[in-house]
């Protein structure tokens, strides 16, 4: 970490700073547009069932809140240094310090031993990537809770780069108890947690079950907090079942709103499926590249989870930044690009029209959802097939004969 | 895969695919923008466009048999007197007066204070509205007659207010209404109006209903009551449109009673390709200016609210023969009450996007939407183009180049932000000096960019070409959904900064024989780029614009100094002044976000972007690796033979 790194942080905190408490109503107006947040990330629904579980009432009561509990703990803990209002001190703090964490983990990776030999952009590069990234900014902004979860994500990702094994777990376990399609990427973080030299399958063993005793022991907290089981259905059943049909960036919402309700079982086990299928044959598959495995599930649950924002593209695009070495393999990036940018903007115009003009409809924005969904495939498809080549090459510098576009 | 070789062969010759596809991308943009304009010539033709017709079948336009006659005429006539008397009475006297006749017929009523301020330019007034709930309603939707004390031309609508007032009263003694009458004579139809609906969605008024469906609005001066024509104002702020269905029945009742109805001041039926043509251009300048300068008609107050509005403005005969009479009108707005009262949703039925080549006759966005599309699309390919012959492959050293490039274009952009917070921070009265400062320093903007940017190679300038290029792209492509008219104008003022704008090349005087030709080639190429630079300049077609269509001066026929200096100086500093501030008012007041905040975050920043590109020095591929990557600023172009050469010419 020199000192250009330090310096990218601070601005980037600056700007967060200055972005909130210049626009003071932008935290409410991201954080209710269903592109940057959704009923899983939410923070006016945090802030609700805080509420709730502040005088004493269960949050997972009426269909409010469907976080996860030790979002309640951390926000009432908070609470106790001064008021959680989307632009108070206390907030602006947690999460700028956290998108923080998350640059200072993210160069921390690209700096790490198996990382280090190859091709790396500059740790400042990487770090302005993902701090300067609008989606990330606007994610941040929205105060959605998807920044912590990622933030715990990229940290377990971070402490597995250094063998630091046991707090790569907790972290993991974390990111998956906010998000449940963390768990996705268990079986990459088992060849990471297994790489060391030396470490055989009881060791792999040895973690998988300190994970899913970890995971047990945090998501009962949410029964020592309420008292019952409900909240299981309140959080994960409410992901898994896709009870929620806000339109979000995602490819579901607009299937099961037309669906008659006897398929809709059938349906999202057949989506939710979807989402999980490429996880074990990306991880066969890429088993020399764990990190860009976990990089590539990343970005097929971005596409294929329930509940997907733009956010979650912001954290793919960053870890994509740390594999310098596949760039020049990697076609098409121009196309890609394009594609994306203009889903992205559209996006926000087409919902404009479609719920305040009333002149457009839903059509208009799923439409748009699906041309991102393009734009994001033809990244994930370029990335593996350039990472294979980089693999048959044995890792020479192909560039020459590639050409850009 | 030999005949494609040989194709291959035939069409590029020795040069590679990629090269020789990137090499048809200018032609291609060009074809787009051409093809796009040409579109737009296509649509009045008699097939490309359809007929209107009634999409919603609940409407029912002009089924019910209409009784707004007879004696009603003596009402209109003593509330037309009534009107007249208090012509000059102060505002609050006459709001507090006519809450009385509200009263007096049955309605609930209250007067509506508003005031906008900036600094010391502060706009007043009062409205009057009133309710009558609906008998056979729950107050949860209405429909608004809305009648303004004075017009869009700022003339008293005498005749207007006496029938609203009159219809009014006629109607409380209905009991067909399903939907609450909201009757709302408003001071004025821009910002009175609109703040009236403002305040009527975000604060609690003490009289208030339901949400709005649909409205009209009653344009009617002078005390003849008789007119010749029906003229239909639709546009609202913003690009947006009531829906082709509240458009459509007007017109349909018109043609039950015998009407002639007419859209954009064009009065000729939809027979022939010139008068379908002019009704569609004046349709996309009506749409694209809408809310601008000056009170509206009236209906654009409503848009954006989710309510159909439109504005149906009696024009009165030039030569004196005025078939219809007031009690007609009153009977037209009764019908299209009826037609609205029988909805059972909120307009949806029919579309929403639209352009008029009659008042009978349509074309529907996925004819016309092509046009504004290519010229969006041929921004973007142009970029790609330019893109794409800056970088084959990504080095460190291209990559660290995009992003030198990356910051300059940043620097524009937030530039032009900075200049747009400043003229909307500014007051009103200061507006026209700040202008001027603004003019006088743009022309200097060359020799500054000349003096203080150090040379650049070619692939930086295409690369910051290439960034504003996308991104001005992506920005018509994205309005063109939202405001089709203003894409299609703005995308046309920028088509000359796409492709008639080469960046200046660095020397090449080796080969004796081709260096007159290049020098002759590179002249022109220079002399087309800064008239394109001059052509574009925001300030000056903004007061070409205004001297022009705003201020109706002649242009120059013969090019004297004096005649140019008089068509140049045909305004006083206050008019101009008070233009400005009516665009800014625009903004602040109406909301019409598409079109000053437009000009400062695109067309500027595009326009700076350009100016540097004509007059930055360039620097050969020569000076650059002699340099050591173009890191030193300063070095004087030299007369080496350059590989860049080819790219661009």
């Amino acid at each position: 970490m020199d000192s250009r790194t330090w310096a990218v942080i601070l601005a980037a905190a600056v700007l967060r700073l200055s972005l909130s408490w210049i626009f003071p109503s932008l935290n409410s107006i991201l954080g209710q547009h269903v592109a940057v947040t959704t009923s899983m990330t939410s923070f006016k629904q945090l802030k609700e069932g805080l509420h709730l579980y502040e005088i004493g009432i269960s949050p997972y009561h009426g269909g409010v809140y469907h976080q996860a509990p030790i979002f309640l703990l951390l926000f009432k803990l908070l609470g106790k240094f001064g008021s959680t209002a989307p632009n108070s001190l206390v907030v602006n703090g947690v999460y700028i310090f956290t998108d923080s964490l998350t640059s200072y983990f993210l160069c921390a990776i690209s700096k790490s031993p198996s990382l280090a030999k190859t091709d790396q952009l500059a740790s400042w590069v990487i770090a302005s990537i993902y701090l300067f990234n609008p989606l990330v900014i606007a994610t941040n902004v929205a105060r959605s809770t998807a920044v912590l979860s990622n933030a715990a994500m990229i940290g377990s990702i971070a402490y597995a780069c250094y063998n630091r094994n046991v707090l790569s777990v907790m972290f993991l376990v974390l990111a998956s108890h906010a998000n449940i399609y963390m768990v996705y990427l268990v079986p990459p973080f088992l060849l990471l947690w297994t790489s060391k030299r030396g470490s055989s399958m009881a060791s792999g063993a040895k973690y998988l079950l300190l994970y899913i005793t970890a995971s047990a022991g945090l998501a009962s907290i949410g029964y020592f907090m309420t008292g019952s089981v409900q909240y299981l259905s309140a959080t994960y059943g409410f992901l898994l079942f896709f009870e929620d049909l806000t339109p979000n960036m995602g490819l579901w919402w607009y299937f099961f709103m037309e669906m008659f309700d006897f398929f809709r079982p059938l349906f999202t086990y057949i989506f939710q499926l979807y989402s999980f299928i490429y996880v074990l044959p990306i991880t066969f598959r890429l088993h020399n590249y764990p990190l860009i495995a976990i990089t590539c599930i990343v970005g097929i649950t971005t596409l294929s989870k329930s509940y997907p924002e733009v956010g979650d593209l912001g954290v793919y695009i960053s870890l994509l930044s740390l594999f310098r070495f596949i760039f020049p393999n990697v076609r098409y990036t121009l196309v890609a690009v394009l594609v994306l940018l203009h889903s992205l903007v559209l996006a926000p115009s087409f919902y404009h029209l479609w719920i305040y003009l009333g002149s457009g409809n839903a059509n208009f924005f799923y439409a748009i959802t699906l041309v991102y969904t393009i734009g994001l495939t033809i990244i994930l498809t370029e990335t593996l097939r350039a990472t294979l080549l980089f693999e048959f090459t044995g890792g020479k510098d192909p560039s020459k004969a590639v050409a850009q576009i | 895969m030999a005949i494609l070789e040989t194709l291959r062969r035939r069409l590029f010759g020795k040069r590679g695919t990629r090269e020789s596809l990137v090499s048809l991308l200018p032609g291609l943009s060009i074809v787009l923008t051409l093809a796009g304009l040409a579109w737009l010539f296509v649509l009045p033709m008699q097939d490309q466009s359809r007929r209107t017709y009634i999409s919603e079948n609940a409407l029912l336009p002009g089924q019910a048999h209409t009784y707004f006659h007879g004696s009603e005429e003596n009402i209109v006539r003593a509330f037309k007197e009534e009107v007249r008397l208090l012509k000059d009475a102060p505002n609050l006297e006459r709001a507090r007066t006519m809450q009385q006749w509200l009263s007096d017929i049955g309605y609930k009523s209250a007067t509506h204070n508003w005031s906008m301020s900036h600094y010391d330019d502060v706009k007043t007034g009062v409205n009057v509205y009133g309710v009558l709930h609906a008998p056979r309603g729950d107050t949860t939707e209405s429909m608004i007659l809305c009648a303004p004390w004075l017009n869009r031309n700022g003339v008293l609508n005498e005749s207007g207010m006496a029938i609203a007032i009159a219809l009014a009263r006629y109607f409380s003694r209905w009991s067909i209404w399903s939907k609450d009458i909201i009757l709302l004579i408003p001071s004025d139809t821009g910002f009175g109006l609109s703040k009236w609906v403002e305040d009527y969605h975000y604060t609690s008024m003490p009289v208030s209903s339901g949400s709005i469906e649909g409205g009209i609005v009653l344009d009617f001066p002078g005390e003849s009551g008789t007119f010749e024509k029906l003229e239909i104002f639709y546009s609202g702020v913003n690009g947006h449109l009531p829906n082709l269905d509240l458009v459509n029945t007007v017109g349909v009742i018109c043609g039950h009673m015998g009407i002639n109805v007419i859209v954009h001041n064009v009065d000729a039926g939809d027979e022939d390709y010139k008068s379908r043509a002019v009704t569609l251009v004046s349709g996309i300048a009506q749409q694209a200016l809408s809310g601008l300068y000056g009170p509206g008609a009236g209906s654009e107050a409503f848009s954006g609210w989710r309510i159909d509005a439109v504005t149906l403005a009696a024009k009165p005969s030039s030569n004196g023969y005025e078939p219809y009479d007031q009690m007609m009108y009153g009977r037209l707005i009764e019908a299209s009450m009826r037609s609205i009262n029988n909805l059972l949703e909120h307009f949806h039925q029919s579309f929403f996007f639209y352009l008029l080549l009659s008042p009978r006759r349509f074309v529907s966005i996925g004819t016309y939407l092509p046009s504004a599309m290519l010229i969006g699309a041929s921004f973007t390919i142009k970029g790609i183009y330019h893109w794409m012959t800056s970088s084959s492959t990504m080095t460190d050293k291209t990559i660290d180049e995009a992003i030198r490039a990356f910051w300059l274009f940043m620097a524009t952009v937030l530039f032009s932000v900075g200049l747009l917070s400043l003229s909307a921070w500014l007051p009103s009265s200061m507006l026209a000096s700040g202008a001027f400062v603004v003019m006088a320093v743009t022309p200097t903007l060359p020799i500054i960019f000349r003096l203080f940017i150090s040379a650049k190679p070619l692939s930086y300038i295409h690369k910051l070409q290439s960034y504003i290029l996308i991104s001005v792209g992506l920005f018509l492509t994205t309005l063109s959904t939202l405001n089709f008219s203003l894409s299609l104008m703005f995308g046309l003022i920028f088509a000359p900064l796409a492709h008639c704008l080469s960046p200046n090349l660095p020397r090449n005087g080796n080969h004796r024989s081709a260096a007159l030709i290049g020098q002759l080639l590179r002249s022109l190429t220079n002399i087309m780029s800064c008239i394109a630079v001059v052509a574009t300049c925001p300030w000056l077609d903004i007061y070409l614009y205004y001297l022009i269509a705003v201020k109706g001066t002649e242009f120059p026929h013969t090019l004297s100094i004096v005649a140019v200096q008089d068509f140049i100086t045909n305004t006083s500093q206050d008019e101009f002044s008070e233009f400005l501030s009516g665009m800014m008012w625009s903004w602040r007041g109406l909301g019409v976000w598409s079109f000053v905040p437009v000009i400062f975050l695109v067309w500027l920043p595009l326009w700076l972007v350009s100016c540097v590109v004509v007059s930055v020095r360039p620097l050969s591929e020569f000076d650059q690796s002699a340099t050591g990557d173009g890191q030193k600023p300063g070095v004087e172009s030299s007369s080496s033979p350059t590989t860049d050469h080819k790219l661009s010419s």
